[in-house]
Formats: C-alpha cells, sequence, structure tokens
C-alpha cells in the first residue's frame, strides 16, 4: 500500500509503541492516586507534558491534555462563552471549530466567519474591522486540506492589540512548522498526537495562565480543573515521545516532504486537467491539494484505492458525506470543481517511488474511458 | 521512605521515640492541646528537676504524620533544656526544621500551646497513674 | 506493594494488551475510521464490529452505543447533553449525594443554568430506598441519575425498580455503571433505563476510553458536547482511538465471561478480609451495605486513628479513600458523610477494592499491615485508652 494520507492520521512510530506498551502493562496505577503506583503513573504524564510543550515552546504547565484536537478545539471556543466579545474565525477552519462556532451562533452569540482570498489567505483588514474588545478569534496555523498557512504573527497581532484573545488550531502545524509558544501571538493551540506519529485519541490545549478558561468536561479536578476524568495514561506518554520525536527530526522531516512534493507537483504540472490549490500561498511542505477538471473526487478515490494508494479528498470527517469541502467552496472555488478535489499528504515514509507510482496510476485513471469518471455520475 | 513527606518528618514518625506517657506520675506535668472534637490532639508530659530542668519528656498525638513528628521533634527539642528557657519556643522554628506546609502550621502552634500548657501545669503528686503507659489500649 | 485499589484502575488484561498491540503494529490497520479508502473502512470495521460486541455484553443494539473518552466524558454527556436536550420535558433533576464526581459537577453546573436539583437521601448503609425516588420525582421531573454500583463503598443501587419508578413518570433514568461491568449483569434493554456509562480502565481495558448507552426504542436524545467532524453520528465529533475502542471490547468481554466465577472469589475475599479486620479491631465500622454490594469493594471506618497517618504508615498497600479523583484534596469523603459518618470516621476510611489479580495471600498480608498500623497510631493516641 502506498499511504498518502498523513494529515488524516500518521502510522504509529515504534518508538512511541514500544514507551506505550509498558503503560498498557505492567505499570497501570491511577495517576491521581497517592500511593506509589500512582505517583509512578503521574510522572509518566509529567514527563509527557514536558516533552509536548517542548514541541511548540511552552511551559508544561500551560498544556491541558485531551482526548484530542477536536476536543481541544471545542474547549478553546469554550471561551467565547465568558467573553463579551464576538466570535471571530474564518472559513476554511476545521469542521471542529467551524461547527462550535456556528452552534454558538444558534444560540444567540455574535460569530463572525471572516472569508479567504483564492489562496486561502485572510486579509488583515478584515479581520481589523471585525475585532471588538473581548473577541475570541480563531484561527488555524496550518490548514489541513490546502496546506495554507495563516500569517499568526501578523493576524494574531492584530487580534491581541485590539484585546482580543487568540486561539489557533495548530493541529496541522506542530512538527511541520517551527512553533514558540511563549513568543507567538496567540494565547491558545490546539495540538493532536496522532497526526504526529502519535496515538489516537490524545491531543492537548496549551493556554497561557491569564487566560481563564471554563471547563467543558467536569468531575474529579483533573488537569487544573479544566478538563475532569481519568488520563489516557498510555496516550499520553505516547504523545510525549511523539513530540520529542517531532521536534527532533522537524527539519528533516520537511526537507523530505518537500523534495517529495516538488516531485509530485512537477508531475502533476504536466497533466492538463490539473490545477494545484493555493500554490502562491506558504503552506506546510507535505500537503498538495489539486483538483482535476471534469472529474469526481470519489471516484478518483476509489479507481486509486483499488491500486491500493491511499489518497483523500478533503478532510478525512467529510467522507461519505457526498458534500464538497467547505475548505474549497469557501476560498471560491465552485461545487464542481471543489467535488474534484485530491489531496496528497506525505510523511516520513514515503518515498521518490511512491510518488511515481501515485503519477503514473493518476495518469492512468485520467487516460481510461471518460464515463465511468464523469462528473455527473456522482451527482456533482 | 517516602515520596510526601520530608525525610525527618517520615522518620519522627515511622520511629516515634519518646511516644507514650509516664507509668509513674511523680513529679510528671501534663498538657494538651486541641480537642477530641477538633480531630487532632497533643499531649506532651514533662518530667522536671527541682531547679526547672526538664529530665525527660514524652507525647501521645493523634492526627497526621506532621502532628506525630511534630510531638516527637518537641521531646527531643526540650529535653535537658530550663523549662523557663523554652518557653518561648519560636513556632517557626518547628515550621523550619519539619518543612510544614502552610496547611500544617497548626502542628507548630499546637505544639506551643501544648508545652504551654505542660509547664504551666502543676506536678502530678499521685504515686502512680492509672494508664499501663505505652503499651497496646 | 499489594495493590488493593481496583476500583481506581484496574492492570490491563493481556488478551487486551495484545489486541491493542495489533492495532498499534507498523502493518496494522492505524489508518483513520472517517477516512474514505480502503485502510480507512478497514479501521472503521474494527470499531463497528467492536460496537456490536460490546452491545450485545450490556443488552443493547449496536446503534445505542457512542464511544466517549471515559465515563467521566460519558456522564457530563448524559447529564449536560441530555438536560440541554429534553429541557422543555422538565427542569428538575434528582440525584443522591454519593454520586461521582463526574455527575455531581455536572448536575451543579446544570443548577447554575436553572435546573433544580432534588437530593435523594441515602441509608446509613448508602442505599436509596425507593421512598426516597419516589418522593423526590415531581411533575416537572426531568431526570433521575443514580450509579449501579459506589465506587467508594460498592453498594450496588435497585435500578431496576428506579427504571420502574421512572418510567411510570416519564423520567429520564442515567446510570453509572463505571464500577459495574465484570461485577454485576447488566442489561440495558430490560431494565428500561434511558443511559449508561461506562468506563474501560475499571475493567481491565485501556484508561482514556469509555462509552455512552443512548435508548434507542423511545429514543432519547442528548445534544452534543463536541462538535466538528460528525463521528458517532453526530454526537461525539473527534477521531476515534480504534485501538482504544479494541482494547476496551476485548477487556470487557473478558471480565463478563469471568463475571459469575469473579463474583464468588471475590466476595470470599472480601469477607476474608472484613473478618480478619473486624477480630483483631474493636470499634471498626463497615461503609456498606450486606444486602446490596458489590463484592470488590470493601470500605472501613476506623475510630481512634486519623486518616492522613493511617494512609501513611501503609507504606506496602495501594488502597485509598474516596475516589482516586478527589485524593489531591484533603478534605474526607464526600460519600461516607452523606451516609451519616462523622468527619472523623469519614476521614479516617480505607477502601480497598479487589480484581482478578487478588490473592488469599494478598489479603492476608492486607490485613496483617492494617491491623499493625491501627494498633499503632492508637496507642499513639492520647485518649485511645480512656475512650476504648
Amino acid at each position: 500500500m502506498i499511504y498518502l494520507d498523513h494529515n488524516a492520521t500518521t502510522p504509529l512510530l515504534p518508538e512511541v509503541r514500544e514507551a506505550m506498551l509498558p503503560w498498557l502493562g505492567p505499570h497501570y496505577g491511577n495517576p491521581s492516586s497517592v500511593h506509589r503506583a500512582g505517583r509512578l503513573a503521574r510522572q509518566a504524564i509529567d514527563t509527557a507534558r514536558e516533552q509536548v510543550a517542548a514541541l511548540v515552546g511552552a511551559q508544561p504547565g500551560e498544556l491541558i491534555f485531551t482526548s484530542g484536537g477536536t476536543e481541544a478545539n471545542n474547549l478553546a471556543l469554550g471561551l467565547a462563552d465568558s467573553l463579551a466579545g464576538p466570535l471571530i474565525t474564518s472559513g476554511t477552519e476545521h469542521s471542529a471549530v467551524l461547527e462550535p462556532a456556528i452552534a454558538r451562533r444558534q444560540a444567540g452569540r455574535q460569530v463572525v466567519i471572516l472569508p479567504v482570498d483564492r489562496e486561502g489567505r485572510l486579509s488583515p483588514e478584515d479581520l481589523a474591522q471585525a475585532l471588538r474588545p473581548g473577541a475570541l478569534v480563531s484561527l488555524m496555523w496550518a490548514n489541513n486540506e490546502t496546506g495554507v498557512i495563516h500569517d499568526l504573527a501578523r493576524l494574531g497581532g492584530l487580534a491581541r492589540q485590539a484585546g482580543a484573545i487568540v486561539h489557533s488550531d495548530a493541529v496541522q502545524a506542530a512538527g511541520k512548522l517551527a512553533i514558540d509558544f511563549a513568543g507567538a501571538e496567540v494565547d491558545l493551540l490546539s495540538l493532536s498526537a496522532h497526526k504526529i506519529y502519535g496515538p489516537k485519541g490524545v491531543g492537548a490545549l496549551l493556554r497561557r495562565r491569564s487566560v481563564a478558561l471554563p471547563p467543558m468536561q467536569r468531575g474529579g479536578g483533573h488537569e487544573h480543573h479544566l478538563r475532569a476524568g481519568t488520563e489516557n495514561l498510555a496516550g499520553i506518554v505516547g504523545f510525549g515521545v511523539a513530540a520529542e520525536q517531532a521536534a527532533a527530526r522537524r527539519e528533516r522531516r520537511a526537507a523530505h516532504a518537500r523534495a517529495l512534493r516538488g516531485q509530485l507537483e512537477a508531475g502533476l504540472q504536466a497533466m492538463p486537467q490539473i490545477s494545484i490549490v493555493a500554490p502562491g500561498a506558504p503552506r506546510v511542505d507535505n500537503t498538495c491539494q489539486f483538483i482535476v477538471a471534469g472529474f469526481h473526487s470519489e471516484a478518483l478515490l476509489m479507481a486509486l484505492d483499488r491500486r491500493d494508494i491511499a489518497v483523500a479528498s478533503g478532510s478525512a470527517c467529510h467522507a461519505g458525506t457526498g458534500k464538497p469541502t467547505h475548505v474549497l467552496l469557501a476560498m471560491g472555488y465552485d461545487e464542481a470543481a471543489a467535488h474534484g478535489a485530491i489531496r496528497v499528504s506525505i510523511g516520513e515514509q514515503n518515498s521518490s517511488r511512491d510518488i511515481d507510482d501515485f503519477l503514473a496510476a493518476l495518469r492512468d485513471i485520467l487516460h481510461q474511458p471518460r464515463p465511468a469518471f464523469a462528473a455527473g455520475l456522482f451527482g456533482a | 521512605m517516602s515520596a510526601r513527606y520530608p525525610d525527618k518528618v517520615w522518620k519522627f514518625f515511622r520511629e516515634p521515640k519518646r511516644a507514650g506517657r509516664f507509668t509513674d506520675g511523680r513529679g510528671v506535668r501534663t498538657g494538651r492541646a486541641g480537642t477530641p472534637a477538633s480531630h487532632a490532639q497533643l499531649q506532651l508530659q514533662l518530667r522536671m528537676s527541682g531547679d526547672g530542668r526538664i529530665e525527660e519528656a514524652l507525647f501521645q498525638a493523634l492526627g497526621c504524620p506532621y502532628l506525630i513528628a511534630t510531638g516527637a521533634w518537641l521531646c527531643a527539642h526540650v529535653t535537658g533544656r530550663r523549662g523557663e528557657s523554652v518557653r518561648d519556643l519560636d513556632g517557626q522554628a518547628i515550621v523550619e526544621q519539619l518543612q510544614l506546609p502552610a496547611v500544617k502550621r497548626y502542628c507548630a502552634v499546637m505544639a506551643r500551646e501544648a508545652l504551654e500548657a505542660a509547664l504551666d501545669a502543676p506536678a502530678d503528686t499521685t504515686p502512680a497513674s492509672a494508664g499501663t503507659g505505652n503499651d497496646d489500649e | 506493594m499489594i495493590y488493593l485499589d481496583y476500583a481506581a484502575t484496574a492492570p490491563m488484561r493481556e488478551d487486551a494488551i495484545e489486541a491493542m498491540r495489533r492495532c498499534l503494529g507498523a502493518d496494522a490497520q492505524f489508518a483513520n475510521p472517517s477516512s474514505y479508502h480502503a485502510p480507512g473502512q478497514a479501521a472503521a470495521q474494527l470499531v463497528e464490529q467492536a460496537r456490536e460486541r460490546f452491545a450485545a455484553l450490556i443488552g443493547a443494539q449496536p446503534g445505542e452505543i457512542i464511544w466517549t473518552s471515559g465515563a467521566t466524558e460519558a456522564n457530563n454527556m448524559a447529564l449536560l447533553g441530555g438536560a440541554a436536550f429534553h429541557k422543555d420535558r422538565g427542569r428538575r433533576i434528582a440525584l443522591a449525594r454519593t454520586e461521582h464526581k463526574s455527575v455531581l459537577d455536572p448536575c451543579r453546573q446544570l443548577a447554575g443554568q436553572g435546573f433544580k436539583l432534588d437530593w435523594l437521601d441515602t441509608d446509613s448503609e448508602g442505599r436509596i430506598p425507593p421512598e426516597a425516588v419516589e418522593s423526590a420525582l415531581k411533575d416537572d421531573s426531568l431526570l433521575l441519575s443514580a450509579m449501579l454500583v459506589n465506587n467508594e463503598t460498592g453498594v450496588v443501587q435497585n435500578i431496576p425498580e428506579m427504571a420502574g419508578l421512572c418510567a411510570e413518570r416519564g423520567v429520564l433514568l442515567h446510570v453509572d455503571a463505571a464500577q459495574a461491568l465484570g461485577k454485576l449483569p447488566l442489561d440495558c434493554q430490560r431494565w428500561e433505563v434511558s443511559m449508561m456509562s461506562f468506563s474501560a480502565h475499571k475493567f481491565g481495558g485501556p484508561k482514556g476510553v469509555g462509552a455512552l448507552y443512548l435508548r434507542g426504542k423511545p429514543p432519547v436524545r442528548v445534544q452534543p458536547l463536541v462538535f466538528g467532524g460528525g463521528q458517532e453520528r453526530g454526537l461525539r465529533s473527534g477521531t476515534l482511538a480504534v485501538h482504544q475502542i479494541v482494547g476496551m471490547v476485548r477487556a470487557a468481554e473478558l471480565a463478563e465471561a469471568a463475571r459469575e466465577s469473579e463474583f464468588q472469589r471475590l466476595a470470599g475475599l472480601r469477607q476474608r478480609l472484613w473478618k480478619s479486620l473486624r477480630e483483631a479491631l474493636p470499634r471498626i465500622r463497615l461503609n456498606g451495605s450486606e444486602g446490596a454490594q458489590s463484592p470488590h469493594v470493601l470500605n472501613v471506618s476506623f475510630e481512634g486513628v486519623d486518616g492522613e497517618a493511617l494512609r501513611a504508615d501503609l507504606t506496602g498497600l495501594a488502597v485509598s479513600s474516596g475516589s482516586a479523583c478527589t485524593s489531591e484534596q484533603a478534605e474526607s469523603s464526600y460519600v461516607l458523610r452523606a451516609m451519616g459518618r462523622s468527619d472523623a470516621l469519614a476521614d479516617a476510611s480505607l477502601r480497598f477494592s479487589f480484581g482478578w489479580p487478588t490473592t488469599e495471600k494478598d489479603i492476608a498480608e492486607a490485613a496483617r499491615q492494617v491491623i499493625a498500623t491501627v494498633r499503632r497510631l492508637r496507642a499513639l493516641a492520647p485518649d485511645w485508652e480512656e475512650a476504648a
């Protein structure tokens, strides 16, 4: 199998797996227990807290472990309920930000969803216009579908100067870009373990101590009273090791991904039906989204799948809904174009051969007799 | 060894020397701090020489490891000294000696209370106390 | 170190670790179960198989199971989400003060949002009498939340009886069953409960995963607490942790298969420990109900000792007082106080909890250590002889 869907999830690193196993087996204490077994578990969590915080230049005390990036985003957006200003976000955010925002709009809160340009970029002027004191601004660091990087230094700085609190979903940015939470223009930052070769079911929210965050899940006083529930011990230990590896391998991974994406995009540019999304915007190195004119992505995915190649159309969360990705629509693509989107996301185990094979398979599929892949057949 | 308590506290708690009370009560002064209702009690007994020197001290305590350690430390501290010289025992000294955390500072207060009460108590004149001393029940 | 704190958390069962290990392996199904491609669908299939198998264990349909990050999340979802969705049906919630914090805290939050809490008084054994339920349920009662097995005392509530009373009045019943699976038989369908919460790490599964049963007929709905992604029919978004779910269900199957024989065995161990302590130590008190008791918990209060000193001195024994979740705080067990114990007795208590690895030797050694410690501390106390 050629797996080119690393923005959906990544395989566990062997180091991570080895680190997790003892915490599924012999070390089973409850981190809240005061006896030795419990204290051992607590220490393991403290170590992981340091490792994850170090990946993004944060203090361990600023980190709250959650059940994943989605919960971290929901927890961060809960802050809007205790602020007086509007909740401001962008149309290309992950649904774990957009949906809680929309739920709040339905509950009568003021929610502003900022437009983006054709390359997925926000205009600082639009943001400035929407800013009010007491606003919560949530802008993702890097987009999961297009890879486009928001200029958080500029946008976040603008928002914070205007008295807003800034949250960034950095699930797709951590481990790919250098992040320094201490110096960044954000107050809250979401992370997920399984996007950086760690386990599923664990994530984190970083929060500056000055931010008074209301808890979402109550009962037990865990995680500074911000996130109740017995900790996912093995998962957290795995997250720690994955974060440590991500920090150590970040530049190597980025260079590797950059080389392979260059190879991929050179191949794609030779295919007349294909246009790359946001080629002019800064993007994380491992992500390339492109549109195949006149084709429906589900048919393409199916055909690639038959050749044992795993890629995605947009976000994994949209799979099977029959709806095109909201990200491309927000960037001004029409539905037909958005339906033809394919996302390739490269991981550290991919080789140049994988890219060649993918390109060959794609060429082959595109040159097959048209009807089976015509967009109309799949009800665009 | 305990990760939760300072070494000194732990040692005093696990092997409290000078725990118990005098089987022969003659010449013994008894001071108490705390009440059964407060769920923390400290008793200090002093056997004093004619010139006011504390020849021997024993304690009993119902309370946390810090209180038990405080009782044991107090006995060691006052033994061999003149009663009047320890009367003004500095509570802060106990806090520092035993690294009492903020929520356990009452142990130092109780130590001072028990010591003062013992120094002010009349010496027992009965020939022997009814208790069985250091034994169990 | 003798571990007798299985109600806080239990070691994983070997088979469950093995099942997880396969999901975590390099050649295994690591894909995102929401992904469209074949590896994604294979991961999704693992999740759905697990759902079917778990449902079968608790008398439910697969569509009635929502995976969560644990019982705390399941309880929060049931209470906050259930109350939000059904708020037009009533504004009163009935519960006992002996519930777990992950039930109490969300209910207190609801109280701040205009809901009224009706407290169910327990008797001195920790049981909620049917009269208490009847008098607490009012015309505008929306929900009753009760735990099947109490985490501190092991006391079992009569859930089928409560379900009947709730059904008569059209009140939803949420059951926190975090401590129950593998100890008592569970039958969501027959008992007519509306919602039931589960936690994997209490029965030999991994930490960080649990489930909420949501009755399908008549349908019980909750408003989601976590949005975005639409997993679990939109009720609980977030990438599903396949290995966690697989480990949970394998552990549940093993626990259920051994349930009856373990019940007998643990009841024997529990009886033996209680008898050893009672024979050696005067003035100790059982916190539980011999008539309605899960055999995996023995909770005892000791007069004449301080709770912190008691627990500190038991260096060879991993036991707890109250729930693990509250152990950071110095306060005495609110569960025991709700059962009428004094602060002193609630504080000077030990919860022994047993699991499948517990042996008779563990019990004998635990009894020896506890007896020695209690005798030592009582001898240190100024008034013990007089009071005895």
